[in-house]
C-alpha cells in the first residue's frame, strides 16, 4: 500500500505559486524529510497533503484513498508550525479532546494522552493552559496531538525547532520508536537531525521537488573527505594539501577552523587517505576524525545551487 | 458523517466555549440585561399588565388583539420574556455565535482539529453549540420568569410551563437563521472581532437597504423577507395561519443561510 501519492500538485495563492507540479510517492520504509529554503513550499505541501489547504490542481492520495476521503479522518496526524492551541483550555484536556474525536472513550483518552506526554520527556505542564506554557512546552503538546490515536501518516513541520537538546532528543527517540507503525514526513531545516532520523529526502525549491534521494546514497556519493584536526588549520595548509595532484579542492569550515573539506578525484581513496594523513602529520597536525562522503548539508546545498543555475 | 464526533465537539464547545472570552461576550450582557429586567419587573407591573388598564396602554404599542393575547390570554411576564427575546434575537444571536470559526481559523487551531473530523461535522457541531448556548441561557431566564408567574402572579403551573415550552420552541427556530448567518460571517473572517463587526455591519446594512427600498421604491416591500425578522410579528401567534407560515419559513431561512455558510466553509483554507 502506498502511504502518500502526490501527482502534478499545484497550489496558487492569487499570483503566488507555492507548489508547481509536485509529484512523488512515499511508501513505508522510514521517515521522509522535506528540506528546502524558507518559502520553498514545504509547509504548503504538508498542508495540502493533510487536507488543510485545497490544491489548485493535481491530486493527493493517502493510503490509496483521495486525501479528503472520510475513511482517512483521524488517520493523519499533523503538526503545523503556525497552528496554535486554544489558549484558555488546559493542555491535557485539548489532547484528550482530539483523542476522543479519534474514537477513544474519556478514560482511554486521558491515559493515552498522559503516556504520550510522558514519552516526550516532561508531563509537568499537562494542566497548564497553552497561553502560559513556554514555547518548548507548546511544541511538545503539538507533537503529542499529532501522534495521539496512532495515526497511519504523521506530518511534522519543524518538530524540534525551538526545543532544548534534551527535549529534541526525546522527540527524535519518539519518532524512531513510532516510525515502524506509521509513515512520517518531516519538514526540517536541521539537516543533522534529518540525517539522524530520516531515510529519504525530498529537496523542495520554488514549489518543485528538485531532488528525491536516499540519504545513505547521498552520503556515499562524491569523493569527499571530511577531516577534523587537533588544532586550527593555518592558512598555508590549504596550499600544502593542494600540491597533491588528486586533490581538486580544499576548503575550511568558516564556523570550525579545525575542520577541512577535501574534494578528491581518485580511484584509490584508501591510498590517498594515507597520503593526506602522512602529509598532515609531517606539518604538525594530527587527524582526530576523518569521514568519507559528503555531509547531508553539502549535498543539499549542491542540489539547490545546481537547480538555480540556468 | 459521524454523530459521535459531532457530540464530542458539541460537548467540548459547550464545556469550554461558554466560559471563555467569546462566551462571556454574550453571557455578561445577556445576564445583566435580564437581571435588570426581572429585578425591576415587580409584582405590581406584572399584575397590572393583565388588567383592563394595562391592556389599553399596551394596545397603544401593539394592536388590541395582540395586547389581549399577550397580556390577558397568556402570563404577562412570560409574554414580556417572549417579546423581548424575539426583539433582541439578532443582537444576542450575533454575540453568542460570532466566533464559531473566525479566531480558530486565524490561530490555525482548525488545522489541528480539521484532520480529526470531517468539515461538515465541525460545521454542524459549532452551529449546534452556539444554538445550545443561546437556548440554555434563554431557558434559564424563561424558567425564572415562569417561576415568578407561578408563585407571584398565581398563574397555573401547567399553563406557565406549556407557554414557556411554546416560547422556547419558537425562539429556537427564530435564533437558527441568525446563528447560521453568523456561521457564514465567521467562516469568512480570520478574527473574532472582525467577525462580530462584519456580522453586525452586514445585518444593519441589509436593514438600511430594506428601509430605503420601502421609502424610495414602492413595491419592493417583499425584499424585507430576505431577513427572518420580517416574520417576527407573526410568531407571537395572533393569527394561526400566518403563525404557522411564519414558523414554517424559519427552517427555510436557516437552510438558505446555512447553504451559503457551508459553501464558504467547505472550501475555506484553514
Amino acid at each position: 500500500m502506498t502511504a502518500v501519492r502526490v501527482q502534478e500538485l499545484a497550489k496558487r495563492f492569487r499570483s503566488v505559486t507555492a507548489l508547481d507540479g509536485v509529484s512523488f510517492t512515499v511508501d513505508s520504509g522510514g521517515p521522509v524529510a522535506l528540506v528546502g529554503k524558507n518559502g520553498a513550499g514545504k509547509t504548503t505541501l504538508l498542508s495540502v497533503i493533510a487536507g488543510i489547504l485545497r490544491p489548485s490542481s493535481g491530486s493527493v492520495e493517502i493510503l490509496d484513498l483521495p486525501h479528503t476521503h472520510p475513511d482517512l479522518v483521524g488517520r493523519v496526524g499533523v503538526l503545523m508550525q503556525d497552528a496554535s492551541f486554544r489558549s484558555g483550555i488546559g493542555g491535557l484536556e485539548q489532547i484528550m479532546y482530539l483523542a476522543e474525536l479519534g474514537g477513544m472513550d474519556r478514560r482511554l483518552a486521558r491515559s493515552s494522552s498522559m503516556q504520550l506526554l510522558n514519552e516526550l520527556g516532561d508531563d509537568g505542564f499537562l494542566h497548564l493552559r497553552p497561553g502560559v506554557m513556554s514555547y518548548g512546552q507548546r511544541k511538545r503538546l503539538g507533537i503529542a496531538q499529532a501522534l495521539i490515536g496512532d495515526p497511519a501518516l504523521v506530518l511534522l513541520d519543524e518538530p524540534t525547532a525551538g526545543l532544548d537538546p534534551i527535549a529534541a532528543h526525546a522527540v527524535r527517540q519518539l519518532i524512531r520508536r513510532r516510525c515502524t507503525d506509521a509513515v512520517f514526513m518531516i519538514s526540517s531545516h536541521n539537516l543533522y537531525e534529518v540525517q539522524d532520523i530520516c531515510k529519504r529526502i525530498l529537496v523542495i525549491d520554488h514549489g518543485r521537488v528538485i531532488n528525491d534521494v536516499d540519504i545513505a546514497t547521498m552520503a556515499r556519493d562524491g569523493n569527499r573527505l571530511n577531516v577534523t584536526l587537533n588544532k586550527s588549520a593555518e592558512p598555508g595548509l590549504v596550499s600544502v594539501l593542494s600540491r597533491i595532484g588528486e586533490i581538486t579542492d580544499v576548503r575550511h569550515d568558516p564556523d570550525a577552523p579545525d575542520r577541512l573539506y577535501i574534494d578528491v578525484a581518485t580511484a584509490d581513496m584508501d591510498r590517498l587517505q594515507v597520503e593526506i594523513q602522512t602529509l598532515l602529520n609531517s606539518n604538525g597536525y594530527s587527524v582526530t576524525n576523518l569521514a568519507r562522503g559528503k555531509t547531508l548539508a553539502d549535498g543539499v546545498l549542491e542540489l539547490v545551487r545546481n537547480s538555480e543555475r540556468p | 458523517m459521524s454523530w459521535r464526533r459531532i457530540g464530542v465537539i458539541l460537548r467540548f464547545e459547550l464545556r469550554y466555549g461558554a466560559l471563555d472570552a467569546k462566551g462571556l461576550v454574550f453571557l455578561i450582557p445577556f445576564l445583566l440585561l435580564w437581571y435588570f429586567i426581572i429585578h425591576s419587573f415587580d409584582r405590581d407591573v406584572s399584575a397590572w399588565l393583565g388588567t383592563r388598564e394595562g391592556v389599553i396602554v399596551m394596545s397603544m404599542l401593539f394592536d388590541p388583539g395582540m395586547a389581549n393575547l399577550l397580556f390577558v390570554d397568556h402570563p404577562p411576564l412570560l409574554s414580556v420574556f417572549f417579546l423581548l427575546s424575539l426583539s433582541m434575537a439578532p443582537v444576542f444571536s450575533m454575540l453568542a455565535a460570532y466566533d464559531q470559526f473566525a479566531s480558530d481559523i486565524g490561530s490555525g487551531y482548525l488545522r489541528l482539529v480539521g484532520v480529526r473530523c470531517r468539515r461538515l461535522e465541525l460545521f454542524l457541531a459549532r452551529i449546534f453549540a452556539a444554538l445550545c448556548l443561546l437556548l440554555i441561557s434563554h431557558a434559564a431566564i424563561g424558567a425564572v420568569a415562569a417561576w415568578v408567574s407561578i408563585y407571584q402572579d398565581g398563574v397555573p403551573a401547567v399553563e406557565a410551563v406549556a407557554y414557556l415550552g411554546q416560547i422556547l420552541l419558537t425562539i429556537a427556530l427564530y435564533f437558527s437563521p441568525f446563528v447560521v448567518y453568523m456561521a457564514l460571517v465567521s467562516a469568512l473572517a480570520r478574527s473574532a472581532i472582525a467577525a462580530l463587526v462584519l456580522g453586525m455591519a452586514g445585518y444593519l446594512m441589509l436593514l438600511a437597504i430594506i428601509w430605503l427600498g420601502n421609502l424610495l421604491l414602492p413595491g419592493t416591500g417583499y425584499f424585507q423577507f430576505v431577513l427572518p425578522s420580517a416574520v417576527k410579528y407573526h410568531l407571537l401567534g395572533l393569527d394561526t395561519i400566518n403563525s404557522i407560515a411564519a414558523i414554517a419559513s424559519l427552517p427555510l431561512y436557516t437552510t438558505a443561510y446555512g447553504w451559503a455558510a457551508w459553501a464558504v466553509f467547505r472550501i475555506r483554507n484553514f
